[in-house]
């Protein structure tokens, strides 16, 4: 089958298909459709205007089934589950995947309700520890070819890569792997470059999306489940035949352009990352027994991310006397986060006294905060202070990200919400569309789509669409290892 | 796009199919400006004594006190003598002491190296590379004259005069980069990822080649106090090389003239007068910058500089007691006279429009002065560095004195961070006054005196220099403190 047609999606009685799927075990199984009572959703690239740099996304579905039906004896805790839509006659396309985050339960009305979130409910519940990367971008384009294992030796994308894998994440491009993990992703490289990365155990779904804001980009669940990490030159770059939104297509539209949202000053702080000398980067004298013949694990977090260490130096006596040369091995070695195994040797308990590492650490240094001028409006406009972000650690960088914040949100453009629209499973967020509406004298104007709420099961969804004209984008740009004639004009990234 | 007025920043990384990056066009443009200049920075003079000792002042003679700072790769200590040696069969010797990180200067040091001192010039080659120290030990480096000729209370009438005219580490070029080794700089042809991480990589490598060469502080000698006789007489003592890229000797002198008609102040090179001031009459008092063309002198020669006082007739004044002039050295330093700047290529915009010959042509120029700084860095001014002329007081009260005459200066900031040692130090810039301690000696006060280093027990540190208010690139600085004992001050560039 092929995927739904206008004809069927448009039709004056169109026949809405859906197939919901979980992961209790190791393989997917589909609900019976007679024990759901709706699947509603949301997928949204940002709120606002939609073309701010990392800031709040979402994606959630929210399955109502039937409380008496075989699903209600499943445990349900962070199962996986896919939604995918179509029309009668029609594949159906994917439209929404993610974890069970919450179920209630409403004994009136016999029903049992699924909150599904969005992947980035299973990412941020995985801590990350990362190397240290120098000159890296923090997300590199993902290919057939790309090397996205971490533990391939031969690792060269980015932090923002490689915490997508280590959470379970595969790469689109190279389905071979996808059984392998739990969701996919794809990226682009990203713009602009830290000189140094690295991922420290925090949540790891903020971590991506400081990644994210430090970058300009934008990092979302397309509707498809893909983890997707785009450039803001990719938000009004064309496509052959877009779709054109039109009144045949929405019941309404309604539009703002929040004034307060201009931006004349955009304040940008950053620390400069120092790499330092070899020195003393640990040193702990906590003393520790190692039970007879017996081991301790033992997790190192030095104050700085390492940039390269030697060896741990573990200062271990034996309580009748003399010192013990304790069998020593470093199970995870990363940049802020050290694991020991301390195997004793001797038939009796032993004292740790003292472990020391030397290395080389990144430091930070004194916060610095510079200010750009986009030139765009008058004494009315506003100051956006970038929040702080580790990731921006050079003048520079803080400035570029200035001019790019400039360029695509501190002039707020018409948002558009095009509600009672048939929902059309083909759409995608972040999808080039044109919109035309004669009253609006509007004619194919380009825009982006920034969220699609579905809702009546697959049946009527709202989609809130952004104007990009004129914003800057990749296929006027000349592109690293094309190319060109001497004489060819193109203009220059950020 | 930004006005660049930071130090060198990150280089890119980029990865082929990305936008070709103005920001990243702009780094490169103004790293290699950055490069450029520090390539070319003026050379502080080795700093012996403002005074000559004899052996009659002490046995042994404390010749010098140095110190360095041990990077891995560095084989060799040399140390350059010139003597007059006593006609009394003396059998003068040099002793040479080295130990690490011990700042005291009570401590005892451990003798490295001993020889006969011959008259005239002699090279002394210590080999420090076998000795056990680490990377970024600081060297404490006491060289001392002795004989065993005399048992007891000096007697002889006819002692040697014995100068270090020069001391140095070396060689700077063998210590190991994080970088490894040169990359070379690409030809662009394609401005393809290859060749823009070819170009970054070279900037890396620069900076961090740079990086490992400390810039010790110069030991500047304030109100030197003159004579009250005819005669000619020693302000100043030290050497400079004639560096390939360095044509000139700064010598800035302070003086003021009370009451000793017939004065001049006379400049050596190799014993021979090369540039006068004077004669100045009573009352005189100035700040001169003496520039003084060595490029007649072959490229590598050592260059012996002397600053002294002559007054070819003394005239007893009527007032009394009589005040004798006082002269301040503040750096002496060799230095290109028209040092100039490969002419860097015009910065882009983001988001203009350029033919590709254009950007090839920008990054073309990038990469022809990232080759002349190499070069540059081929001439021994990167190869070896003196090292820092201590005080060194026989008692606290000596030292007290000293720290109100030898005072170390850094003639412009240009690192990132000082590596310090000794104890009880500040820092001074911005306005300077002088303070009279009644029933003491004089002080000074700047706005700006931030502690660097606390009293009590010696200790070494690496300070953030751009973490200090008010003290920018450029600046000049002082160290100082009441009693304060400086066993080490090199600035870093990152």
């Amino acid at each position: 089958m092929t995927a739904p047609t206008d004809a069927q999606i448009y039709a004056n009685v169109s026949r809405p298909e859906y197939l919901v799927e979980w992961k209790p075990g190791v393989s997917w199984l589909p609900l019976a459709a007679d024990d759901i009572f709706s699947v509603d959703g949301a997928l949204e690239a940002d709120a606002g205007q939609g073309l701010a740099f990392g800031a709040s996304t979402a994606s959630d579905l929210t399955i109502v089934t039937d409380d008496v039906s075989s699903i209600s004896s499943v445990t349900p805790d962070f199962v996986p589950v896919r939604v995918s839509f179509g029309y009668d006659g029609s594949a159906k396309i994917a439209g929404g995947a993610g974890i069970i985050t919450s179920r209630a339960r409403d004994r009136g009305s016999r029903s049992l309700t699924f909150r599904v979130e969005g992947w980035q409910a299973a990412i941020k519940r995985q801590p990350v520890y990362s190397p240290l990367f120098n000159r890296r971008p923090a997300f590199t384009a993902t290919t057939a070819l790309s090397v996205e294992d971490p533990s391939s030796g031969s690792y060269v994308a980015g932090v923002g890569n490689y915490i997508l894998w280590t959470c379970g994440g595969r790469p689109l491009e190279q389905p071979a792997t996808h059984s392998g993990g739990s969701f996919v992703y794809s990226c682009r490289t990203a713009l602009i470059t830290s000189p140094w990365t690295w991922a420290a155990g925090a949540d790891s779904w903020e971590e991506l999306l400081r990644l994210t804001r430090s970058t300009g980009g934008q990092l979302y669940q397309a509707p498809d489940g893909v983890i997707t990490y785009r450039t803001p030159l990719d938000f009004a770059e064309t496509v052959a035949s877009p779709f054109t939104f039109g009144p045949d297509v929405y019941l309404n539209m309604t539009e703002d352009r929040p004034l307060n949202e201009l931006v004349r000053i955009v304040e940008c702080s950053f620390v400069q990352r120092t790499l330092l000398p070899w020195q003393e980067v640990y040193k702990d004298d906590t003393a520790r027994v190692i039970p007879a013949s017996g081991t301790l694990l033992i997790t190192i977090v030095p104050q700085w991310p390492l940039y390269r260490h030697g060896p741990v130096e573990v200062t271990t006596v034996d309580p009748y006397g003399g010192l013990v040369t304790p069998t020593v091995t470093v199970s995870d070695d990363k940049a802020q986060r050290i694991i020991l195994n301390v195997a004793n040797p001797l038939t009796r308990p032993v004292v740790i006294t003292r472990i020391r590492v030397q290395g080389e650490p990144v430091a930070a240094g004194e916060e610095e905060l510079v200010e750009y001028d986009t030139g765009i409006g008058s004494l009315l406009t506003t100051k956006l202070t970038v929040e702080s972000n580790v990731f921006i650690q050079e003048r520079d960088h803080a400035l570029r990200l200035g001019q790019m914040i400039g360029d695509f949100y501190g002039l707020p453009r018409p948002v558009r919400v095009l509600s009672g629209c048939p929902f059309d499973p083909r759409r995608t967020l972040g999808e080039y569309v044109l919109l035309t509406d004669s009253a609006w004298g509007l004619s194919a104007a380009p825009h982006r789509i920034t969220s699609i709420r579905h809702s009546e099961t697959g049946a009527v969804a709202d989609y809130t669409v952004v104007d990009v004209a004129g914003l800057p984008k990749r296929s006027d740009m000349f592109i690293l290892g094309d190319s060109y004639s001497a004489g060819d004009v193109r203009k220059l990234s950020y | 796009m930004s006005t660049f007025t930071a130090g060198f920043q990150t280089p890119p990384s980029v990865r082929d199919g990305s936008p070709v990056s103005a920001g990243d066009i702009n780094l490169l443009i103004h790293n290699a400006e950055v490069l450029d200049q520090l390539s070319r920075l003026p050379r502080p003079a080795h700093n012996f004594i403002s005074q000559r000792f004899e052996l009659n002042d002490a046995n042994p003679l404390y010749a010098g006190w140095y110190s360095g700072q041990f990077r891995a790769g560095l084989t060799t200590l040399t140390i350059v003598t010139q003597s007059a040696i006593s006609g009394d069969s003396l059998a003068e010797r040099l002793r040479v002491k080295i130990t690490a990180n011990k700042f005291d200067p009570a401590v005892n040091g451990t003798t490295r190296y001993e020889a006969a001192l011959s008259a005239g010039e002699q090279t002394h080659t210590i080999t420090i590379s076998g000795m056990g120290f680490v990377d970024l030990d600081i060297l404490m480096v006491d060289i001392e004259v002795y004989t065993n000729a005399v048992a007891g209370g000096l007697i002889s009438q006819n002692w040697g005069v014995y100068d270090v005219s020069d001391a140095y580490l070396s060689p700077f070029s063998s210590v190991a980069l994080v970088a490894g080794a040169w990359p070379g700089v690409p030809s662009f042809g394609p401005v393809s990822a290859a060749n823009v991480n070819q170009l970054a990589a070279a900037q890396d490598w620069l900076i961090q080649r740079m990086d490992v060469v400390p810039r010790p502080l110069f030991q500047m000698i304030l109100y030197h106090q003159g004579q009250l006789s005819t005669g000619t007489f020693s302000i100043w003592n030290g050497s400079v090389v004639r560096s390939a890229l360095h044509d000139r000797l700064r010598v800035p002198v302070l003086y003021t003239i009370f009451q000793t008609p017939n004065t001049s102040i006379r400049i050596r090179i190799n014993d021979t007068v090369v540039d006068t001031i004077g004669p100045l009459a009573v009352g005189a008092s100035a700040f001169t910058v003496r520039a003084i063309d060595i490029s007649g002198y072959a490229a590598g020669l050592r260059l012996r500089v002397r600053v002294e006082e002559f007054i070819s007739t003394y005239v007893e004044p009527d007032v009394r007691p009589p005040v004798p002039s006082r002269f301040s050295i503040t750096g002496v330093e060799t230095y290109t006279a028209a040092p100039g700047a490969d002419a860097p290529p015009t910065l882009v915009g983001i988001g203009t429009d350029y033919s590709y010959a254009a950007v090839q042509g920008r990054l073309n120029g990038v990469a022809a002065m990232a080759s002349n700084a190499y070069t540059r860095l081929a001439a021994d001014t990167w190869d070896r560095v003196r090292l820092f002329r201590r005080n060194y007081g026989y008692d606290p009260g000596q030292q007290t004195y000293y720290s109100t005459v030898f005072v170390p200066l850094s003639m412009r900031r240009v690192g990132a961070a000082l590596w310090l040692a000794g104890r009880g130090i500040r820092a001074g810039y911005g306005g300077a006054a002088t303070v009279t301690v009644p029933g003491g000696f004089y002080t000074y006060t700047y706005t700006f005196e931030p502690s660097l280093l606390p009293g009590g027990s010696f200790s070494s540190a690496r300070i953030s220099l751009g973490a200090l208010d008010g003290l920018g690139v450029g600046v000049p600085y002082i160290l100082q403190g009441n009693g304060a004992e400086i066993a080490y001050a090199a600035e870093e560039l990152r």
